[in-house]
């Protein structure tokens, strides 16, 4: 200790250290309660496979979130390379628990970037989840209801002109649902740029220059780790979680693919004659069913783990339970109604669509501010990880 | 003369490796000696019979030329009769060839030199004293109180002072204490009412507050205290003393760079304690809550520039006072900014405690400097686990300042006044006396005990002040006989180990009272009967004992002689050492006795080529290494003759000379570590043998003999392995030098 | 050496039992005797002493702990007040403060008192025996079923373990290597014995004694290094204890006091030390042991005594230090060869025949591996279990304040402490056995 004048650059470099107690306490609130117990013996950090050499995690954000640093947090990429295999929380000889609090901090994070803020924040609340669902069926049912008054039902045709004659109460023409899910994308995708953009800036900003800026290796790299979920892989504790998390992506994207082909299906010049519902042999179909099937085995898996063994799985709190039960929902109501299809018990089967609907609206709603929404960050991450050299050492 | 009997035991060896009957005739022909025999074995029924019959001869001393003295050690005491060991079984026959010329030879030394002493000792009659079994405890601290408390419920009288007026110390002003228990947690409320009111209550206790002491003269057993209590002075009479002084936080002025007086809101752990009890957080500056506090830990501790050493208790007391800041204040955020968190071995439950609080936050790092602003202070640090280079915004900082003892350096008042006195006589060199002065004037005016010793008024200390044994094994083993430190006087601690520390500093001042009360003498010589006789007559008033005397036993009379004290004497010799007309003497050890030891070992003419050479080894560690070497088979040469000392420190010059004279060719002297980190028991025992060896050089110089051939080594008893290595090359090399002249 | 018997009759004080024969228990025997009470000494081992007696120094002085112990031994050797008994231990105590039955289980020693020592049983004895003193490490001093525990061990008299020995009767049945069942009528040892001392029959024995106190001072065990799997204990031979070190440093120990690595033997060029390995951990030990860093900074000291090029990393959490030992402490991390590492040891593997230490350096900010000849673990102090059913925290250790007054804790049975703090408490704890007695006059 000395009383020397520090160095005008000194000054000029200094930090000023500002505690955001809100953010600790929503932390400590949610999955992270054990944050305090940590005493920085970076026992964590030595046992994360994962973690960079020079900036190794999740030592330093344990601490950062003790001291509520947010600026720190939220400018960090390795609270996203962190794929909470849970091998910190194990070995943690305080039961501080930071695989639980770097969920926290990632939740934290989308709520962060998210516009509206706000509206992340109540989206995270688990009232607001029947909310959603209630204001999708809703807009889906007056929609429908609109639409038939001004008796445009009457153009509902299939496109081979033959009419379809629908009950009344679960009108929901695809020229409408089309229109109502492009604008959800077209939702998503803009508020999700925005977070997207304002993160890439943090982390340049933040993060040391790539000494050589090679975008395209790099991009090819950090996608191949996301394809092969390499990552994953190096977790110690529990592989299997590899598997399932694979089954479910997988299954989502051929879902996703089928639905795009589908509704695209009817202005398509290249088929012809096809009638729906399609048939169950139609190649389309079965790879639909076999996706289902993927991602609903994969998330009944996670949920099994997580049930069973909670030590290394993780805390599973609420913003878990809602992403997985509702892309449980949407498969399994897909399967419901197709069931209801092939038993010919028709207002039940209308009935199970809708369900089905609602569930997809609410997650296509959800995504930007829901776990969903590491489908950007996380990739993000690991592209930045990949042109800085981060996690090579 | 005492009548001496020699009995050589047969066992371990014994027999098959020596010449019993040669040795029995040998002993039988030394002065003194009324009969000499061999025993099977002494340690067996028989053996005890052989020695009881010796009794039966009227002897009034016997040698037991056998094994080491650990071995068997009571069972060849007798009552009333001197019993000299000669180590015949480790220094002889487990530690040289058998049956050999040369180690028959030393078997003979051995039992000359054991009879030679034997007929010398006269039995010690150990003198009892008139005691007062009174322990006067000096501040009424925790440690203090549980001093005196133990004392009491242990049957003792307890006379109990306080300077200020009333008992507690610091105690007195805190309302919440550290957990001292299991399970470690929270915050215990001040026992003190309860503890005083105990003390108030006992019949044995008797207390003065507003006392100080004005003068302890006197020794153990019969200590004559006067105590100062306002205007009047009390007389008091005491046989032990508890120093239980307490300390005083360290003075945080020293500190400007953590803004300490710069900013009224920059504020001692001391003062926020009392903020506190009275249960308020706000500035001093404006009296507005302080919603964000700082605590800086080592605050000038663990900083050669200010405390070099660590208090203990800091960084528990600051995270008691961010918890307690937190109850008073739900909403405050506290900071703890530490080097290290030392919340040692169970008390690291209470950091688990404090870390639970969310409004507790802890990094470490080095706090630079505290820069007071207008509305706030910043707070800096480097090296911190936040940053290199960050500061923090604060409303009030709580500097964790340490521990500083409330003692008084005897030693160095002694000198200061010694030459004060020397330049108003204006003998002396000036600048040197002045430089002394100048040197220790902070010690003016510090005296605390007032004792009267030729030492000066107060216990000596080690370094940073704490009057604490330099042992670990003997915590309690102190440098002015019947006087204890206890508690932070003696080294920071918390409130648990000041009790215990107390209750210990207790029990030693009763052990005090009780060996002075039957004239025996305390750790490390327990049970020494015997203290040194002065034979004044022929005393040249050199001053030699009472300066070099380890325990400030001697008193001096205007003329510079020496007035003993037996009650603090501790039987090292030193003072015998040092004597250059060898006037000081023990009942059972003198110069004289040793000289007739020296002059009982057979010294053969040079063309023997056998040299002697003298060993003089410290009784603690070096005479007990050589047993053991011995017991583990070492060999070592066969020319070197043992001869315990009581501790280099005791050690004569004229028995050097006299061995050279004699003809010895070498003299070997080995004793315990000196220097910063002694090992000696009297403290400076080695030191002082160091600079006497110094003239006995130049006097082998003026014999016109080299003066390698003495050497003083430092041993301890885990050298036991590599001694005999270490004598025999001192052997070699005295080979190489030739025999000594002086041979007949 | 002279003695004289001059220690005439204190005023009679009353009884106490010391249970352990440590340096706390020493101490609080020898403070409460030179007090006046008499005692009665209890220790389990073979000979007196604890763990002190493994030690090779203390800190912060660097002394060899044998010098206080000899002195302790000397000073109880010439008190008539003070009967001690080896082997031996408390069954059961019955009644309450001031008057205690306290029934005493002493277990066949097999060699009678006047056992001078000489040793030539263990030269004949054909059993070996894994030393636990120098920790099963190849000690030559203490490998047979005729044992002195250690050199200069106090009683100097051997004793033959039952359970290795191949006549005495058996707890366990023996060894197939040595033909197991009932044990070989093997008298080698008593047939050299030159004083007959050597009884193979020799049977235990339980005894009562009428006490007004009694101080437990059962000590401590190292934590099992077993357990500590993550950082390499078992899986590589270089990766050792800290008490493991004390003995290799010692003269009398295993190696004669050469620091070697326990693989080859050869001198070590760099030593990693992990702090806190076991402790102030829920899954170990959640308690800090207060002294294991002192305990590092010294083995560090005489390390770099022995090897001076060696380099040292001392791999910690916090640099806990008490008092004047900080100095120390600073001195020793002033030793440019001395490496102190904020941050615990996570992992330590073994990579091309080498331990290799995984840690992060929080001061910087790094995480690196670091290949060692050497790891010594920090572990930390387990208290002694005593079936005694005494108050007792969570962790086993004993409260100061037992529900019966005249039962009596010190020392580290009571609390994690350093030899000084220990001995502190001993005396203190002698003065409470004093006023017990006292309180019964």
């Amino acid at each position: 200790m000395g009383a020397s004048e520090p160095s005008a650059e000194a000054t000029r470099n200094r930090e000023r250290i500002a505690p955001d107690r809100a953010l600790l306490d929503r932390v400590l609130a949610s999955g992270g309660e054990d944050l305090r117990k940590c005493m920085q013996c970076a026992t964590c950090s030595a046992v994360c496979e994962l973690a960079d050499g020079r900036q190794p995690s999740p030592r330093k954000e344990m601490l950062w979130a003790q001291w509520g640093l947010s600026n720190r947090l939220m400018a960090d990429p390795d609270l996203w390379l962190c794929h909470q295999c849970n091998d910190c929380t194990s070995r943690c000889p305080r039961g501080a628990r930071p695989g639980d609090v770097m969920a926290a901090l990632r939740r934290e994070c989308v709520i962060h970037y998210a516009t509206p803020r706000a509206f992340g924040r109540w989206a995270n609340r688990p009232a607001s989840l029947v909310w959603m669902a209630l204001v999708a069926a809703l807009l889906m049912a007056t929609g429908a209801g609109l639409w038939q008054a001004f008796g445009l039902a009457a153009a509902e045709l299939s496109h081979t002109g033959q009419r379809i004659v629908f009950p009344f109460w679960i009108r929901l023409p695809h020229g409408l649902l089309s229109a109502g899910f492009a604008l959800l994308l077209v939702f998503d995708v803009t508020v999700l740029a925005r977070g997207a953009r304002r993160f890439w800036r943090i982390l340049n900003a933040a993060g040391h220059k790539p000494p050589t800026p090679q975008p395209v290796p790099s991009l090819r790299a950090a996608f191949r780790r996301i394809l092969w979920h390499d990552d994953f892989g190096r977790c110690t504790q529990t592989h299997a979680r590899r598997t399932h998390h694979l089954l479910v992506i997988y299954g989502m994207l051929a879902l996703w693919l089928t639905s795009l082909w589908s509704v695209t299906a009817r202005w398509n010049p290249l088929l012809d004659g096809l009638v729906y519902p399609l048939g169950f042999w139609n190649p389309w179909k079965l790879m639909a069913n076999l996706a289902g099937i993927a991602v609903t085995v994969g998330i009944a898996l996670m949920l099994a783990e997580r049930w069973k063994r909670p030590e290394t799985a993780g805390a599973t709190t609420y913003s878990d339970v809602a992403l997985l039960g509702s892309i449980l929902s949407i498969a399994l109501t897909g399967f419901a109604t197709e069931l209801l299809h092939f038993l010919r018990m028709e207002p039940l089967r209308y009935a199970g669509y809708f369900v089905h609907l609602v569930a997809v609206v609410v997650l296509l709603w959800m995504l930007p501010y829901s776990k969903l929404a590491h489908i950007v960050y996380r990739t993000l991450a690991l592209i930045y990880a990949e042109r800085t050299g981060r996690g090579r050492q | 003369m005492a009548k001496t009997a020699v009995l050589i035991c047969q066992g371990c060896d014994i027999a098959s490796s020596l010449d019993l009957a040669a040795l029995e005739k040998v002993a039988g022909k030394c002065e003194g000696v009324v009969r000499a025999c061999t025993a099977a074995c002494l340690c067996d029924e028989a053996g005890s019979k052989a020695i009881d019959e010796m009794l039966t001869l009227g002897a009034s001393s016997l040698v037991i030329a056998a094994c080491a003295t650990r071995f068997h050690t009571r069972a060849f005491v007798r009552q009333g009769c001197h019993t000299e060991r000669v180590n015949l079984r480790e220094l002889v026959v487990y530690s040289h060839q058998p049956n050999h010329e040369d180690t028959q030879m030393l078997a003979e030394d051995m039992v000359r030199m054991g009879a030679a002493r034997a007929t010398q000792v006269s039995i010690p009659d150990p003198q009892p004293l008139p005691v007062e079994r009174t322990v006067l405890v000096v501040g009424g601290g925790p440690s203090g109180l549980s001093a005196a408390l133990g004392a009491a419920r242990a049957g003792y009288q307890v006379v109990l002072v306080e300077k200020q007026a009333q008992l507690g110390g610091w105690l007195h002003r805190w309302k919440r204490t550290l957990p001292s228990r299991a399970p470690y947690r929270e915050l215990e409320e001040n026992d003190l009412p309860r503890l005083v009111s105990e003390i108030e209550e006992h019949p044995r206790v008797r207390v003065h507050c507003n006392a100080t002491l004005a003068s302890i003269s006197g020794q153990p057993g019969q200590f004559e205290v006067a105590l100062k209590v306002g205007e009047q002075t009390i007389a008091a009479k005491a046989g032990a003393i508890v120093q239980s002084t307490g300390w005083k936080p360290y003075d945080a002025t020293r500190l400007p760079h953590l803004g300490y007086g710069r900013s009224p809101d920059v504020i001692t752990n001391v003062d926020f304690e009392r903020a506190l009890a009275a249960g308020t957080l706000k500035r001093p500056s404006d009296g507005k809550p302080a919603r964000k506090i700082a605590f800086i830990q080592c605050a000038g501790s663990r900083d050669p520039a200010h405390l070099a050493y660590c208090s203990n208790v800091c960084c528990r007391v600051s995270l008691k006072q961010a918890l307690w800041a937190r109850e008073l204040d739900p909403t405050c955020d506290t900071y703890v900014l530490a080097k290290d968190i030392r919340t040692l071995g169970l008390h690291e439950d209470f950091y688990r405690r404090a870390q639970e609080d969310p409004g507790i936050f802890i990094t470490k790092g080095e706090v630079t400097e505290v820069e007071p602003t207008v509305s706030s202070l910043l707070v800096r640090m480097a090296q911190s686990q936040l940053g290199d280079n960050v500061e923090l915004e604060v409303d009030l900082v709580v500097l964790a300042v340490g521990m500083v003892p409330v003692t008084a350096d005897g030693p160095a008042i002694r000198e200061l006044k010694d030459a004060r006195k020397g330049l108003a006589r204006g003998d002396g060199n000036t600048a040197v006396l002045q430089a002394t002065i100048d040197r220790l004037n902070a010690h003016e005016g510090t005296e605390i005990l007032g004792l009267t010793y030729r030492q000066g008024p107060d216990l000596p200390t080690l370094e940073y002040g704490f009057p604490d044994s330099h042992f670990i094994c003997f915590p309690y083993e102190t440098r002015r006989t019947g006087i204890y430190a206890a508690g932070c006087a003696r080294a920071p601690s918390d409130l648990e180990s000041c009790r215990i520390d107390g209750e210990g500093a207790a029990l030693k001042a009763i052990q005090a009272i009780e060996q002075t009360s039957l004239g025996l003498a305390v750790h490390p010589r327990w049970g020494d009967p015997s203290p040194p006789t002065f034979n004044l007559q022929r005393c040249t008033q050199c001053k030699r004992c009472t300066e070099e005397c380890p325990f400030g036993t001697l008193d001096e009379d205007e003329k510079c002689t020496p007035k003993p004290n037996p009650g603090r004497c501790r039987r090292c010799g030193i003072c015998m050492g040092a004597c250059p007309e060898r006037i000081i003497s023990y009942a059972d050890y003198s110069v004289d006795i040793v000289v007739r030891m020296i002059k009982a070992i057979a010294v053969p003419d040079e063309f023997e080529e056998k040299p002697r050479i003298l060993m003089l080894l410290c009784e603690n560690d070096a005479y007990p290494a050589l047993e053991l070497a011995g017991f583990h088979r070492q060999r070592y040469s066969a020319f070197v003759r043992a001869i315990q000392v009581r501790c280099l420190g005791a050690v004569n010059v004229v028995w050097l000379s006299d061995a050279f004279a004699r003809g010895f060719d070498g003299v070997l002297l080995l004793g315990c570590k000196p220097g910063e980190q002694t090992q000696c028991h009297y403290t400076r025992g080695s030191d002082l043998l160091a600079t006497r060896s110094e003239n006995v050089k130049q006097k082998l110089k003026q014999m016109a003999l080299e003066e390698q051939r003495i050497r003083v080594e430092h041993v301890a008893l885990a050298d036991y392995l590599t001694l005999p290595g270490l004598i025999d090359g001192f052997v070699k090399q005295l080979e190489a030098l030739g025999p000594n002249p002086f041979k007949e | 050496m002279s003695t004289t018997d001059t220690t005439a009759p204190l005023p009679p004080r009353g009884r106490l039992l010391v249970v352990g024969g440590g340096i706390a228990g020493l101490s609080a025997a020898i403070e409460a005797a030179e007090a006046g009470c008499d005692v009665v000494l209890v220790e389990k081992q073979a000979q007196l002493g604890g763990r002190v007696a493994q030690m090779y120094q203390y800190f912060p002085k660097l002394c060899p702990p044998v010098c206080g112990l000899e002195i302790n031994l000397r000073r109880m050797r010439t008190s008539p007040r003070i009967q001690s008994f080896t082997l031996a231990e408390v069954e059961t105590v019955t009644g309450g403060p001031g008057k205690y039955q306290v029934s005493i289980r002493q277990h066949p020693r097999f060699v009678a008192e006047r056992c001078s020592g000489c040793g030539k049983c263990a030269e004949v004895c054909p059993a070996e025996r894994p030393s636990a003193f120098d920790f099963g490490m190849n000690g030559a001093t203490t490998g047979k079923a005729a044992y002195l525990a250690y050199p200069g061990a106090w009683p100097t008299c051997y004793a033959i373990d039952p359970k290795f020995c191949l006549r005495t009767p058996h707890p366990d049945p023996l060894p197939t290597s040595w033909g197991g069942g009932e044990g070989l009528p093997c008298t080698k040892c008593a047939d050299v014995c030159p004083t007959k001392a050597i009884d193979l029959a020799q049977q235990a024995r339980t005894f009562t004694v009428d006490v007004q106190a009694v101080i437990w001072a059962t000590g401590w065990t190292p934590y099992d290094p077993s357990r500590l799997t993550d950082l390499g204990f078992g899986s590589h031979p270089d990766v050792i204890t800290n008490m493991m070190m004390e003995r290799l440093a010692s003269p009398n120990g295993p190696t004669g006091g050469r620091i070697v690595r326990p693989s080859n033997d050869q001198s070590p060029d760099s030593i990693a030390f992990v702090q806190c390995a076991g402790s102030r951990d829920d899954a170990h030990l959640a308690y800090c042991s207060g002294l294991c860093c002192m305990a590092s900074a010294k083995q560090a000291r005489y390390v770099r005594a022995q090897h001076p090029s060696a380099e040292i990393f001392i791999y910690y959490i916090d640099r806990r230090a008490s008092g004047r030992q900080e100095t120390f402490l600073a001195e020793t991390e002033r030793d440019e060869k001395v490496h102190f590492v904020p941050g615990k040891v996570a992992r330590v593997s073994v990579e091309a025949g080498s331990p290799v230490v995984e840690v992060e350096d929080t001061s910087k900010g790094s995480k690196f591996k670091q290949k060692v000849d050497m790891v010594v673990l920090a572990t930390g102090m387990v208290p002694s279990q005593t079936n005694a059913g005494l108050a007792a925290d969570r962790y086993g250790f004993l409260s100061r304040e037992q529900p019966s007054k005249g039962q009596l804790t010190a020392g580290c049975a009571r609390e994690p402490m350093d030899v000084a703090t220990a001995v502190r408490d001993a005396t203190s704890a002698a003065l409470r056995a004093l006023a017990q007695c006292e309180a019964r006059r």
